[in-house]
């Protein structure tokens, strides 16, 4: 009894093993792979330029010559966010419908599985695999693999990742965004007679800690004798504890609130407002919305939609940073809103302090190191 | 005996072997049989999903699972890389349920295993094999060590397992976060200005062999340790007196504390036991597959292995079928996701699938238990003594 169950156990372990070894020999596999890889190389019209310094990859925008045109999103975050993971999906979709171009979306991805999931979209012979952050940063060196020649890699820096010659990626520098928001916050506390302003964020990451004492030393540009709190709740998109920060810093007399999440974003917002704070937005341009005091906008949406254009005109070169200045390109910027009385003239101030910035006056990083 | 004493003991022996195997059969044939009505019950929910919530046809969701997970080379070495972790979790659940403990803490064992291993594979110096080896016994231990708060509270406060494995889940999860966003203890050291919640990769060197290449089946060599251990607690669960004493103490903890069993030393080892093999799982996929240590590192396999053990039904054997059966899941989802499905879906779809394999175990473990009470019922019924009645004693 006991020697049959050995034997079977043996068999069984050893022949999933074998057996699918030998499968896989005969296999070799994927009809679909390997044309799609053979195509892809063979698109490249004997320009087969991959993995040089600053390749323009042939054929763009249908890289792989196959007809259509395939976009592969990979997010971390919730795509349907109402927020900074979203803007991404919503500027490549209607890119998309404008010309006719097929959209994948994998989003809620973890980090340990990007690798794998970044395999995924390649099977399903993308010509563009578009990474909306940095956290999935371990997916890039899938982009040396066979499984992804001849697919253009695009990545949504936001800081930025160390550059290789396989992707190309956009960033900006979250002090000088921040720090412009910091100081958009001041001018407001201080036409509204504010002297706290809270500001509620995930896991203390570092770049939200960096965003934290950027947005602080900009507020105290203004008003040297603010008051900043910070609640990192430990999760960008739990309303639950985002909630429960934002109510512990409005009982402490928070008059603005700066919800710095994902998900969780439009919760706090909500509750900040029914106290009668307006809050500030994390990514996107909200002005439109009653919440929202000023929109601090970063959202990597339009650092996409940037890209997209370069890949639709067959631009696109790999291997290059592009990164996003205040006050030199569109984004990042800073709105305030017709929520606040005086906006125009509080806008006005905000302006000159971005082109500060951009004509290198005003260094955010090492204000914010003064300020944090 | 008499020759016709004979005759008749062979008869009934005969009988008797012939009443095993039909009622062997009828086993396997209701096994079948829910099995069959489980899976088709959770395909056609699925179907139905896929129908309601989105543009695709069930057909092509079920076929992406499935060149996900079976059809090609590649796939079938992924479902292996997604099986392995989750078979070793599951070894380790079945030793602790062999001896009647329930460990719901794999997850967080695995976790701690996981940070053990990387502090070791990226502080210890020696020649790669040697240091791969250091990392997988670390893993290990600091499996063991989490279990081993959840067994030291058993046993010297009493406290519940299920629930001391359960919170420490939490609490590892929590020392994960702790430690990859600290820079002086396992934070990355990028040069990049935005640092992540992350360990270092572990260097090229340190990463287990793979077998074969892209777009051919390819696996990480970690599958041969994962064999290997099937083998070792299957022939000692079996064959050893540990085993024996192991099951005793499963079946009936005061009968096996008369017999000598100490409770303390054999359900403690089964649960530290299983704590090392949730943390070798960690180790494993450290090296094997995920390279560095994440807070979402575990991915839910450390969950997947306890179910793999429950519907093994506490067989190291059975382990192995399901465990695979998790793998191709795994890696079918990850593919289908990739298609433009929704993550709820898959998810969902996934779930299903899991529960439609749950399914017949633990109907059948209801059905007997529900027999096993009405023939006790029946048997108290027959041997109760008879009140005698006023009229009687008249």
């Amino acid at each position: 009894m006991i020697s049959h169950k050995l034997r079977y156990l043996l068999a069984l372990t050893m022949g999933l093993v074998l057996v699918a070894a030998a499968c896989g020999g005969d296999d070799d596999d994927t009809a679909g792979e390997g044309e799609a890889t053979e195509t892809t190389e063979g698109g490249g019209g004997g320009e087969d330029c991959w993995g040089e310094p600053e390749c323009v990859p042939p054929n763009q925008p249908d890289v792989n010559q196959d007809g259509t045109v395939k976009i592969g999103i990979l997010s971390p975050g919730d795509t349907n966010d109402n927020g900074y993971y979203e803007s991404f999906v919503v500027t490549a979709r209607e890119f998309a419908e404008a010309n006719d171009w097929e959209l994948i979306i994998v989003d809620k991805i973890n980090p340990a599985d990007a690798q794998e999931q970044a395999r995924n979209i390649c099977r399903q012979s993308v010509d563009m695999v578009a990474i909306a952050a940095g956290e999935l940063a371990d997916a890039v060196p899938v982009a040396e693999e066979d499984v992804c020649a001849g697919t253009v890699w695009y990545v949504s820096g936001g800081a930025g990742i160390e550059q290789t010659p396989y992707f190309f990626q956009t960033n900006d520098d979250v002090f000088e965004s921040q720090y412009t928001a910091g100081v958009a916050t001041g001018l407001v506390m201080k036409a509204q007679g504010v002297t706290k302003a809270g500001f509620v964020t995930g896991p203390e990451l570092d770049f939200a800690v960096n965003a934290f004492n950027a947005w602080t030393a900009g507020i105290k540009s203004v008003l040297p004798d603010a008051e900043t709190i910070a609640t990192y709740t430990g999760d960008f998109d739990d309303s639950a504890v985002g909630q429960e920060g934002a109510q512990a810093q409005l009982d402490q007399g928070v008059g603005i609130m700066y919800p710095y999440l994902g998900g969780a974003t439009d919760a706090v917002a909500q509750l900040a407002f029914e106290n009668g704070v307006l809050s500030i937005t994390p990514g996107t341009d909200r002005c439109g919305e009653e919440q929202f005091a000023i929109s601090s906008i970063f959202s990597p949406g339009d650092f996409f939609a940037a890209a997209l254009e370069d890949f639709e005109a067959g631009k696109v070169t790999l291997g290059v940073t592009r990164t996003f200045e205040i006050g030199v390109d569109p984004v990042p910027t800073v709105k305030i809103c017709d929520t606040v009385e005086g906006a125009a003239d509080l806008q006005a101030q905000v302006d000159d302090v971005m082109a500060q910035i951009a004509a290198g006056e005003i260094d955010p990083a090492a204000e914010a190191g003064a300020g944090g | 005996m008499s020759a016709a004493d004979r005759v008749g003991s062979e008869r009934l022996g005969t009988a008797s072997a012939a009443a095993a195997v039909g009622d062997r059969a009828r086993r396997i044939a209701v096994n079948v049989a829910l099995y069959t009505l489980a899976f088709a019950t959770a395909l056609a929910l699925s179907a139905l999903l896929v129908v309601v919530a989105t543009d695709a046809s069930p057909g092509t969701v079920f076929s992406a699972m499935y060149e996900g997970s079976l059809k090609t080379g590649a796939a079938r070495g992924l479902t292996l890389d997604e099986a392995t972790p989750v078979l070793i979790v599951g070894l380790g659940a079945v030793i602790a349920s062999r001896a009647g403990i329930i460990n719901i803490g794999p997850e967080g064992q695995l976790l701690i295993g996981a940070t053990t291993a990387t502090a070791v594979a990226l502080h210890a110096e020696g020649p790669a094999w040697l240091v791969i080896g250091l990392t997988l016994v670390a893993g290990a231990a600091g499996g063991a060590l989490w279990a081993g708060i959840a067994a030291l509270l058993r046993f010297t406060r009493g406290v519940d397992v299920v629930i001391s494995t359960l919170l420490l889940n939490f609490i590892a999860a929590e020392v994960v976060s702790y430690a990859v966003g600290r820079p002086w203890l396992l934070q990355e050291t990028t040069s990049n200005l935005q640092k992540l919640p992350q360990s270092d990769r572990i260097p090229e060197e340190l990463q287990l062999p793979r077998l074969g290449s892209f777009p051919g089946f390819n696996v990480s060599s970690a599958v041969f340790i994962a064999a290997a251990l099937v083998v070792v607690v299957a022939f000692m669960m079996a064959r050893s007196r540990w085993g024996f004493r192991l099951k005793m103490l499963g079946y009936n903890p005061t009968a096996a504390r008369k017999a000598g069993v100490s409770v303390a030393l054999m359900g403690g080892g089964a649960l530290l036991l299983s704590g090392a093999f949730a943390g070798l799982s960690g180790g494993v996929m450290l090296t094997g597959t995920v390279f560095r240590l994440q807070p979402g590192f575990s991915q839910g396999i450390g969950f997947n292995g306890l179910l793999a053990a429950l519907i093994a039904r506490r067989n190291p054997i059975a382990v192995v079928p399901v465990a695979f059966f998790f793998g191709a899941l795994r890696a079918g989802g990850g593919f289908l996701a990739s298609t433009g499905v929704p993550r709820f879906l898959v998810d969902i779809v996934q779930a299903l699938l899991v529960l439609a394999a749950l399914f017949p175990p633990l109907f059948l473990d209801l059905a007997r238990r529900r027999r096993e009470l009405r023939n006790a019922r029946a048997a108290a019924r027959r041997t109760a003594p008879v009140p005698e009645t006023v009229g009687a004693a008249a």
